[in-house]
């Protein structure tokens, strides 16, 4: 037996209290983890953005759109090297529950700014053959079964009307920031199929810009252009674009933070606790094994060792049962949310963040205890004055 | 005060108090006590409860400090080491019995045994070797694997003893090694504690209130309300 193993053994002294106590900090870590991997969620999007991208949209909303004239006005803007747009379709598919995003997009510069969206050369070149073909991803494709040339209807709801497309393609996605649960389709069948009032409107411009080039000054020159229009501009980069889609939500991600650190201040009060109960009814082991020769150091060590032991049975415990949970909630969340939040796996910093506060929690929490169990009176411990 | 019968004393006291204080109140509990006790003798202190006896064994074992005096072991003044020293100390020089056997449930015989050893830089399979050896004196050679709770009290207090010799102490300290067992096994144990005073040489300080246990010793020492009161050899002679 080595020193390790007598801390082990001593740590499972009460096996029952000490993998309660390990499932308390499991359930903690858990929480914590989940937490944190909605907000990774939440962020992933403006965390993985493009840095040549930028986003051009109505100064007054998004849900404003812009003329389709300002296409060529922003393709001359020095800095600029490519122009694509899109438009928010909306629509139903079969039933409000089936939300997903569905995006009119100019195909060929649209493809060519996102290169992380792929499509076989086969399906690009159907796609682009086909006024009413559509492109969906692959965990789109997978959830509902579709298959390339299926026919989709949808119900329109911005854009009245059922409209039915056909899949051209499967396409995957390269980046955590390129989501594969949305359908995208030919603007210009929008564009011919709108009322006349509702023609050459664009939902976003989408550019790219030349290596070097200032962000801020492309920005300013684009919206200066489109000042005291009928539709003024804001052109942001496309991570301040998707952050003003988060600041919405921003108190609730705060909240959702807040909570998770409470998390982890719960989960040391709870070692705290075992640790405490765990030493004082052990006054009189320690008391004998310092009269048999372990020095205090010795017996800090012991102590701080347990629940060192402790929280790292409950961090492994919390990060291996995590990745299921997030899994089973995560289709929970889709069933009532629809694509709404796309849950990915674990990012590795917060595991390391939980993992390491579960086993500095430990040592902290037995820290109290450890000082005072090396600094007893053998002859009180050993409760005899006789 | 008596001096040691034979050979060259091994635990010197002098001029020992011991104080207590609770609260405001300081209750004396050993006053000037002189006492030599010498190498490889095996001497019993006895006396009512109060007396002192097993604050003179704390004392002796390096577990407690006097207020006054000087207590000198094995040719160390120990009231002068600090808490690590002291601990290094015990672990080198003395071996300790308690009555209610004190050992840790969640080890084996085995383990509990090798515990002290822990302290020593030793290979594997020299502690292997001398924990075998101290389970084997103790007669329990054939329950190393097992666990406290699946031994008697005899056998538990004889596992105790073995993790007293393991590391070849230089004194054993026993406080009242029979009083929590039967008849049978009292004797078992004080039979021990005599085997390992006259074959192994070991100087052996027990604290008992049996006088039957008490008359295995070569010396019995009495005290009372915290000074030496007599001490009685074997053959009878009682010195006041």
């Amino acid at each position: 037996m080595e020193f390790v193993a007598l801390i082990v053994k001593s740590a499972f002294r009460n096996r029952l209290r000490a993998l309660l106590t390990a499932v308390g900090v499991a359930i903690a870590i858990v929480s914590f983890l989940f937490l944190r991997t909605i907000v990774s969620a939440w962020n992933a999007g403006a965390e993985n953005a493009a840095a040549d991208r930028m986003v051009v949209r109505n100064r007054i909303s998004i849900i404003f759109p812009l003329p389709l004239s300002y296409l060529d006005k922003v393709k001359r803007v020095p800095g600029v090297t490519d122009v694509s747009w899109a438009n928010w379709f909306g629509g139903m598919y079969k039933d409000q529950r089936n939300f997903f995003a569905k995006f009119a997009v100019d195909a060929p510069t649209y493809l060519s700014i996102y290169p992380e969206m792929t499509l076989s050369p086969e399906e690009k070149q159907a796609w682009m053959g086909d006024r009413m073909g559509a492109v969906v991803g692959a965990k789109l494709a997978e959830k509902y079964g579709w298959k390339v040339g299926d026919q989709i209807a949808i119900a329109g709801d911005i854009y009245p009307g059922d409209w039915k497309f056909t899949v051209r393609g499967v396409y995957h996605s390269t980046s955590k920031a390129f989501d594969e649960r949305t359908m995208y389709f030919h603007w210009k069948y929008l564009n011919e199929t709108v009322t006349e009032g509702r023609k050459d409107q664009l939902g976003v411009l989408l550019i790219r810009i030349g290596p070097g080039v200032p962000s801020a000054q492309v920005a300013s020159a684009i919206d200066k252009q489109f000042e005291n229009s009928v539709a003024e501009t804001r052109t942001e980069t496309e991570k301040a674009f998707q952050m003003a889609f988060l600041s919405m939500v921003s108190a609730v991600l705060v909240a959702i933070q807040i909570v998770s650190i409470v998390v982890l201040f719960i989960l040391v009060l709870i070692l705290a606790n075992t640790m405490a109960m765990a030493t004082r009814e052990r006054t009189t082991e320690y008391a004998v094994l310092r009269a048999i020769g372990f020095s205090p150091r010795h017996v800090v060590m012991m102590v701080v060792g347990e629940g060192l032991v402790i929280g790292a049975l409950g961090a492994a415990l919390g990060v291996a049962l995590t990745p299921p949970l997030v899994e089973v909630v995560g289709r929970g969340l889709e069933a009532s949310l629809g694509n709404f939040l796309d849950l990915q796996g674990l990012a590795l910093g917060p595991v390391a963040a939980a993992v390491a506060v579960a086993i500095g929690g430990g040592m902290l929490a037995s820290a109290v205890p450890a000082w005072r169990a090396g600094r007893l009176r053998l002859v009180d411990a050993l409760r005899k004055v006789d | 005060m008596s001096d040691a019968a034979d050979g060259k004393p091994i635990i010197q006291l002098r001029g020992v108090r011991k104080v207590y204080r609770r609260d405001q109140q300081e209750i004396p509990v050993l006053d000037g006590i002189d006492l030599d006790i010498a190498e490889r003798s095996f001497e019993a202190l006895m006396g009512p409860s109060g007396s002192g006896k097993t604050t003179l064994l704390n004392l002796i074992a390096g577990i407690d400090r006097p207020t006054a005096g000087s207590v000198k072991v094995a040719g160390t003044e120990i009231q002068t080491l600090s808490e690590g020293d002291l601990a290094s100390w015990r672990a080198r020089y003395v071996g300790f019995i308690f009555q209610q056997y004190n050992l840790l449930p969640v080890l084996t015989a085995f383990q509990n045994v090798e515990l002290p050893l822990l302290l020593a830089k030793l290979p594997r399979a020299e502690r292997r070797r001398r924990v075998e050896t101290a389970l084997r004196v103790v007669g329990l050679a054939d329950r190393t694997e097992h666990y406290p709770r699946q031994l008697s009290g005899g056998q538990e207090q004889r596992v105790a003893i073995a993790r007293a010799i393991v590391t070849d102490p230089t004194i054993i300290v026993a406080d009242e090694p029979t009083g929590d067992l039967d008849r049978k096994s009292g004797e078992e144990v004080l039979t021990l504690l005599d085997l390992l005073h006259r074959e192994f040489g070991k100087t052996i300080v027990m604290v008992t209130h049996d006088p039957q246990a008490a008359e295995r010793a070569e010396i019995i020492r009495k005290l009372d309300k915290g000074a030496l009161a007599a001490t009685e050899r074997r053959a009878g002679e009682i010195e006041r």
